[in-house]
């Protein structure tokens, strides 16, 4: 794994992590989706993987790249509000 | 300007160690977003389980996209920080100038209480890192290899987290403790890393020092506006 994170491709990691992200948006929304709906938890993961397998089939392209996008844009905005919320906290909430 | 000389003669030993951190530091940054944003939406397990692979997968998908420019995203921290800096300088100067006309400190405690307590503090930490290299000398006499690299990059390690951390810890009641180490972790690695070229390190300081400046003047813009001059 760490082999990986360091020194593997950026195909490898892009790989992995749509995998990861795939996974876990399926795990959340069934989730969800058994919690709002009431379907039972074997359903709603029914559900999640017909719609999982669409999506995967239909745009898997588009998702690639939206994925990329999504993750640097995560990395660029968290760093971003947290260096926001301290700048306010020292010029607006400071004593 | 003594750790930019530093750098000059001194790279960080082992030389990843700053993009390790800013991954390490993204990771767990990532993770602590991740947690707060699926808080209270989902179960328990479903936040456990979703929010891993949520969290792996953003990370895994940023790492592929930055790999290509850690050049780029080190800069964007150092001067996103150095910003920040900025306006607490501005703040520390505000109070200095109040703790001097009233005599007390904004927060009470009288001012000569709490520089004595500030002294004893940075006289422990300078005693800790003078021990440290004392007795990396004394291990380098008796044969063993710990080199003047390593010391700098645990000194410098060790600083300059423990600075960004004192800077962000106001934030704690606004973030998750994973967030506020994993930003600190991403600018300890920023402030250490070292540029492809010099000149591009020159740049870098230079923008930061610019960076630096801007933030003072728009905290002080901030409170001129709104009257608040006096903390």
């Amino acid at each position: 794994m760490t082999e990986v994170l360091f020194d593997g491709s950026s195909g490898v990691l892009l790989r992995y992590g749509v995998i990861c992200l795939f996974v876990g948006v399926g795990v959340v929304f069934s989730d969800r989706l058994s919690r709002s709906v009431g379907l039972s938890a074997r359903a709603s993961t029914l559900v999640v993987l017909a719609l999982g397998a669409m999506v995967w089939y239909g745009w898997s392209g588009t998702y690639l790249r939206w994925t990329r996008l999504f993750g640097t844009a995560l990395a660029v905005l968290l760093p971003l509000a947290v260096c926001v919320n301290l700048f306010r906290e020292i010029v607006w909430d400071a004593p | 300007m003594i750790g930019i000389v530093l750098d000059w003669f001194l790279a960080p030993d082992p030389g990843a160690l700053p993009v390790r951190l800013m991954v390490v530091g993204l990771g767990v940054l990532l993770t602590g977003g991740v947690a707060r944003a699926l808080r209270g939406m989902t179960s328990r397990r479903a936040l456990l389980v979703g929010g891993t692979l949520l969290s792996t997968g953003y990370w895994l998908t940023s790492i592929a996209v930055l790999r290509g420019s850690y050049d780029v995203y080190a800069a964007y921290l150092y001067l996103l920080f150095h910003a920040t800096e900025g306006a607490a300088a501005a703040h520390f100067y505000r109070k200095v100038a109040h703790a001097f006309q009233q005599r007390s400190l904004p927060g009470g405690g009288h001012l000569r209480t709490r520089v004595s307590h500030l002294a004893a503090v940075f006289s422990v930490l300078l005693s800790g890192a003078g021990l440290f290299v004392y007795r990396s000398g004394v291990a380098s006499a008796t044969g063993q290899t710990v080199t003047l690299g390593l010391t700098y990059t645990l000194v410098a390690v060790g600083v300059t987290s423990l600075g960004v951390w004192w800077r962000v810890r106001p934030l704690s009641n606004d973030y998750r403790v994973p967030t506020l180490l994993g930003f600190a972790a991403c600018v300890t690695g920023a402030e250490l890393y070292g540029y492809a070229t010099p000149s591009l390190e020159i740049v870098v300081v230079l923008a930061g020092a610019a960076a630096h400046v801007s933030g003072f003047w728009v905290a002080v813009g901030v409170w001129v506006l709104r009257g608040h001059w006096h903390p």
